[in-house]
């Protein structure tokens, strides 16, 4: 596993980070703009030795987290008949929203087009595809907020179908202006730092960073002679087909989309030692999501609610959470949510509010998109 | 779940298709016109006329949208309503949605830019901010379709349209869907219409790039389904009857295990009727299922002489294992008007080795 | 803000119908009393109402802290108008 956020540069100093329960918002953006909210930043400097120095923050996010994920896996080199799949969630990568470009277009008419050159040199995927000569499938999701889980959940079809031996699954983002100025626009976006499933809550914080897991075939482990940890043990997906925006009011395809991921593990909800929730502090999310968890997982359930910590990162966010929940099962302990503080009325349920201890084979992590994508990642942890 | 192996990955059936193209929406019109040589001369992007766009099964529900939502649904929505009878009875929350698109909708993104630029960062409006999501076009197929299922949105610059087939297929075979809605969409905006041409003037493959947009949307179904071709982006023959080329092909780097030749007996290229775009191979995968259809061969030929060996140019070797070619060899054969039952859909050199698609009339 | 309640509910029924691209809808057919929102009325949603804060706020320089609560004052144009006439900047 590879991650990196304002959580922390690596998992073991993320771990360090959750431990103390220490929060990393920073006051000022990394970019001018006028407008004034906490953002959840990434160390500025990356180390990007080449061919990962790329002009894209987006990509040398990724490469921290890819290399990290693969040293950790102990994959630094690949046989040359093993086939890799790269399945990479994204927002801000994907779009051709270069402000400097477009400022110039509107102002003279003929830019640079570096720019626009650098933008169809940065597809996520098949540039870490590249660095790393492998070959297999790739894709480069863009699902808005829920890539990163929807990316795990297909790198896992592909290995069960016998495309690839081995993924690199999860995702990466910068923080942008573009996006950050449309969450504004819509009115999410919170002025203090955010405060999940709060009763106080009033939006979300933009976060940037990459979490990647590497998942292998059980041939290709067994092959490696090594044992085994935590599975990957359930996939769900579904669509609310709703509204561009707005969830579904009673979360229809969130239900569907967690009870398929339990289905395919042939487990019941009381099996699930903890669930990472979504969690993105905005009043619809919450309570939507803390509503249908509580109808199938009882109020009791431990939630993990990691976005105090890392704010809200887009398309990284299914890659970092599902870091979070694997590190949460094999620790056998889930940090407090950052930012929580009181009992909303309109949510029946509610995260830890300090490091809790977790027991058990299964988690689960959680991701709502707007425009209605859910997605559900169940892991196991074996004995 | 089903779990299967690359070697027995199931074709699927293509059981309705439907597009927004420059030639207008009605299919049939569509192959007489690519029966005809395209025009002489193309100097011009080959943009959808903004009538083509409008429908009133989804006008009031697109209001918003821009025109890449916009011929993503009408194309979804013929190639569901072409699927009739075979996909009646599915249940909403069985039916996936996978859209490729290399640029997105990149149109809207810039009238968000502008909302930037004019007012500042707080005062940007938020309807051109969702609209200006890659995902969009496939948000609006599900809500207005009611399709429940897994959606996803792939972006990619070369092969998003057969990553998107390939996902359909996995997804049929481990039955996480009973019906997958596949298609391309791409919008040529001003902004991009306005650099284009800088752009294509410094690449090699310049002088012979048309730009075209559109969409194009296939219902696929496990193959078990009886349709009307079976389409599969792992199957591999020796021989099919016809190549259908993306052309011109942008230059990228072969797999380094060379595909055995593959002969056919003509190739064609649909590129002079719907134009280039990053994901304008669904657009070669329509016209080819014309010619199934038809039984006829469609579209502009590529190369007729006896014999002749088409070799992929290598731009960049690959550090491990050296170059690789992907070759084709034209074959032709005496009896040059023999029906078209199988079709196969490619790049003249390709990043990946599993990404070309076959097309076969079924039972072939 | 130097305008009647007329004027600034004249004003507010073209802002409607000119930016939140409702077909064929045009300043005079949203009467004074008509729902916006939801159904059996203009049948504006979230999406909508996000879209004329930013509006207003553009126009006016109305701050419009939390929609939710606002809720009362986005009903129709009888209770938007006045709140616009009492609280614009510009």
């Amino acid at each position: 596993m590879g991650a990196i956020s304002a959580a922390g540069a690596d998992v073991p100093s993320t771990l360090k980070g959750f431990a103390q329960g220490s929060r990393n918002h920073c006051a000022t953006l990394p970019f001018v703009s006028n407008l004034h909210c906490p953002t959840f930043q990434a160390p500025r400097n990356l180390s990007c030795p080449a061919p990962w120095d790329h002009s894209s923050r987006t990509l040398q996010l990724a490469g921290v987290a890819v290399r990290e994920a693969l040293a950790d896996a102990g994959l630094t080199e690949f046989h040359p008949h093993v086939r890799v799949g790269v399945c990479l969630g994204t927002t801000v990568a994907s779009q051709l929203n270069s402000l400097p470009f477009y400022d110039a277009y509107r102002r003279m008419g003929e830019p640079s087009l570096q720019p626009v050159y650098d933008f169809l040199g940065a597809n996520l995927s098949q540039t870490v595809a590249e660095r790393l000569n492998l070959r297999g499938p790739r894709m480069t999701v863009v699902n808005a907020c829920s890539s990163g889980t929807d990316a795990l959940g297909i790198a896992a079809s592909w290995i069960r179908a016998g495309l690839c031996d081995v993924a690199i699954a999860g995702g990466a983002d910068e923080l942008n202006q573009v996006p950050l100025a449309g969450f504004w626009s819509l009115g999410v976006v919170s002025t203090r730092p955010c405060a999940p499933f709060d009763g106080n809550r009033c939006g979300l914080n933009l976060g940037e960073g990459a979490g990647v897991v590497v998942l292998e075939s059980a041939d290709h482990v067994q092959a490696r002679g090594i044992k085994p940890t935590i599975e990957f043990a359930g996939f769900g997906a579904g669509c609310d087909a709703y509204h561009i925006t707005a969830p579904h009011p009673q979360g229809r395809g969130l239900r569907g989309t967690i009870q398929s991921a339990l289905a395919q593990a042939d487990i019941t909800p009381a099996e699930v030692a903890f669930v990472n929730a979504h969690g993105t502090a905005t009043v619809d999310n919450d309570r939507v999501e803390g509503t249908v968890l509580a109808s199938i997982f009882g109020n009791g359930l431990p939630i993990l609610s990691t976005k105090g910590y890392t704010g809200h990162t887009l398309g990284a966010a299914g890659g970092l959470e599902a870091v979070f929940t694997v590190l949460g099962l094999r620790e056998e302990w889930i940090p407090g949510c950052a930012g929580f503080t009181t009992q909303a009325q309109d949510i029946p349920i509610a995260p830890v509010r300090q490091t809790t201890q977790v027991r058990g084979e299964y988690a689960l992590s959680t991701s709502l998109a707007f425009a209605g994508n859910n997605a559900a990642a169940l892991f196991r942890r074996w004995k | 779940m089903n779990f299967v192996s690359q070697d027995t990955l199931p074709s699927v059936s293509v059981l309705g298709f439907g597009a927004v193209t420059p030639m207008g929406r009605d299919l049939q019109l569509v192959a007489s016109l690519l029966g005809r040589p395209p025009a002489a001369r193309l100097d011009s992007p080959l943009r959808i006329a903004d009538e083509l766009l409008s429908d009133t099964r989804t006008d009031r529900a697109l209001r918003r949208a821009g025109r890449s939502p916009r011929m993503a649904v009408l194309a979804a929505i013929d190639a569901w309503d072409e699927a009739g009878l075979a996909c009646r009875d599915v249940a909403a929350d069985r039916v996936g949605v996978i859209v490729a698109s290399g640029l997105g909708p990149h149109e809207r993104t810039f009238k968000f830019l502008d909302g930037i630029l004019d007012c500042g960062d707080d005062s940007a409006l938020p309807t051109d901010f969702s609209h200006s999501v890659h995902n969009a076009a496939a948000a609006y197929i599900t809500a207005t379709l009611g399709f429940r299922g897994r959606s996803c949105t792939v972006a990619d610059f070369a092969v998003g349209f057969e990553q998107a087939v390939l996902l359909a297929q996995v997804w049929l075979a481990e039955g996480a869907c009973d019906r997958v809605v596949v298609g391309a969409v791409e919008e040529l905006g001003d902004v991009l219409l306005h650099v284009l041409p800088r752009m294509l003037a410094s690449a090699s493959i310049g002088a012979r790039t048309v730009p075209g947009e559109g969409a194009c949307f296939f219902t696929l179904g496990p193959s078990a389904v009886a349709g009307l071709a079976e389409l599969s982006a792992t199957a591999r023959r020796d021989a099919v009857d016809l190549f259908v080329m993306d052309e011109p092909a942008l230059p990228s780097i072969a797999s380094p295990e060379a595909s055995p030749p593959v002969r056919a007996r003509r190739a064609v290229t649909f590129s002079p009727y719907f134009g280039h775009s990053a994901t304008s191979s669904a657009f070669q995968t329509l016209g080819g299922l014309l010619c199934l259809r038809t039984g006829r061969v469609l579209g502009k030929d590529v190369h007729s002489a006896r014999g002749a060996r088409l070799t992929a140019c290598i731009k960049n070797p690959l550090p491990l294992g050296g170059e690789g070619v992907l070759k084709h060899a034209l074959v032709e054969t005496p009896n040059p008007t023999a029906s078209v039952d199988s079709v196969w859909v490619c790049k003249r050199s390709s990043r990946n080795e599993s990404l070309s698609l076959l097309l076969t009339r079924p039972g072939i | 803000m130097n305008r009647t309640l007329d004027e600034v509910k004249c004003d507010l029924k073209r802002l409607l119908a000119e930016n939140l691209s409702l077909e064929d809808v045009k300043p005079q057919d949203i009467s004074d009393d008509m729902n916006l929102f939801g159904d059996g009325g203009l049948g504006l949603d979230s999406l909508d109402g996000v879209e004329i804060v930013v509006l207003l706020q553009r126009q006016y320089g109305l701050d419009v802290k939390d929609m939710q609560k606002s809720r009362d004052i986005f009903r129709c144009i009888n209770t938007l108008a006045p709140y616009l006439l009492a609280n614009a900047v510009k």
